[in-house]
């Protein structure tokens, strides 16, 4: 039941709503029965998170309250944003779990992903792409940009980008 | 290698994505630049923070049951597709081969128990106890290997009460089992073979008839007797596997 786990965690992860994230579930396990025959990739794991993935972006692009209607742009990684780290700061001094789920859980879905299939289901960033259906360019500034998102939420008191 | 292309390159780096020689020429300037190092460090402990806290999340583990148990197949499954494609979405998942085996398996223990008590009754009312004779584990496991499609143990029995008699082939749910003939005093003992689907152990006494069934090392297994419940027992308890 690994990959169901897997599959149900990201949405979970995505969704923020137990209820939600199980429809989500089912529902992408219903298409990868129907998409089966068509299944190209030997590699089982980000072939299910993908229908998963877009499963959940599907449902998150149609609920019509959205927390944040905040999109990434997708070019070059902003530095602007890297370079406001202090180096002396940057060290993230509480890191108790609490803090790091709810950072975590206010990244925009989009970068939210990355950060699930790269710290959590140990992706490759080539299998990362392969989920979301982008360059694996994308994948490497969007993980560099939630990251430092996160590290600049931890590190501020209260104060979030 | 300057600081900017470095921070740049920082996260491919420790997520073991770089080329080489890319990989090298950063661990070349971190080494040399406290700035950068620290920034790596950081990013080193952000990254097992979330490791750490994805372990304490809220654990989704009586969720994840229930989306197990609604994934078995079940008549009223809200998309009302049959027990059969859900089966077959958790094969996707976890594996065809295991799938293959072990789908056509997930029947409900009652079934297979009153198939196995309606075998064994067949088999001592028409006199045709086994297919093939032997009292030897070793032939009688390759005369099976050329039967079913899945490698079963042999069980022999070593105490002195019980000999085998040898062995047939039985339908079981839709799966041919192995079915070995032991001999204990005045009655014959069928002890059925099939791929685990992890069965609980249990106990049937009906129709002057015994069941014992357990399962151990990938078989479920299920003993048949008429004898008393204290030989089945002593059966169960005398099995060993054959190598
Ligand atoms: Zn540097």
């Amino acid at each position: 039941m690994r990959h169901v786990d897997a599959a149900y965690n990201l949405s979970l992860w995505l969704l923020r709503d137990p209820h939600d994230a199980e429809d989500a579930t089912q529902s992408a396990l219903f298409k990868a029965f129907r998409a089966f025959g068509r299944m190209r990739s030997t590699d089982a794991k980000p072939w299910l998170l993908a229908i998963v993935r877009n499963e959940c972006m599907d449902l998150l692009h149609s609920r019509s309250v959205r927390t944040r209607s905040e999109h990434p742009t997708d070019d070059v990684l902003d530095f602007a944003e890297a370079t406001e780290l202090d180096p002396e700061g940057a060290a993230i001094q509480s890191l108790d779990a609490e803090a790091v789920l709810g950072a975590i859980n206010q990244l925009p879905p989009e970068f939210r992903e990355v950060i699930i299939l790269r710290e959590i289901e140990e992706l490759s960033y080539r299998e990362i792409a392969g989920v979301i259906n982008k360059p694996v360019g994308t994948v490497m500034s969007r993980l560099a940009r939630a990251r430092t998102r996160l590290q600049l939420m931890l590190t501020s008191t209260g104060e979030c980008v | 290698m300057n600081c900017e292309t470095a921070l740049q390159l920082i996260d491919a780096f420790m997520d073991s994505e770089l080329d080489p020689s890319t990989s090298l020429e950063v661990s070349t300037h971190i080494s040399a630049c406290p700035a950068c190092k620290q920034a790596l460090e950081s990013r080193q402990a952000l990254s097992k923070a979330i490791k750490l806290a994805a372990a304490f999340a809220p654990a989704p583990a009586a969720l994840r049951g229930q989306i197990r148990h609604k994934i078995q197949p079940r008549p009223h499954f809200r998309y009302g597709i049959a027990a059969f494609g859900m089966a077959a979405v958790v094969a996707a998942c976890f594996g065809f081969a295991t799938w293959k085996k072990n789908s056509d398996l997930r029947r409900d223990q009652d079934q297979v128990i009153s198939d196995v008590m309606a075998h064994y009754q067949a088999s001592e009312s028409s006199a045709h106890i086994v297919d093939i004779r032997s009292k030897e584990c070793g032939s009688l496991k390759n005369w099976f290997n050329s039967k079913v499609n899945w490698s079963p143990k042999v069980y022999r029995l070593f105490s002195q009460p019980f000999t085998m008699v040898g062995g047939r082939v039985d339908l079981v749910g839709n799966q041919a089992a192995p079915v070995i003939v032991y001999r204990s005093g005045n009655s014959n003992v069928d002890v059925f073979v099939t791929p685990s689907v992890d069965v609980k152990p249990r106990n049937v006494d009906a129709q002057g008839l015994h069941v014992r069934s357990w399962s151990d090392s990938g078989h479920d297994y299920y003993a048949v007797s008429n004898g008393s419940p204290a030989e089945i027992n002593a059966v169960q308890s005398a099995l060993k596997v054959c190598r």
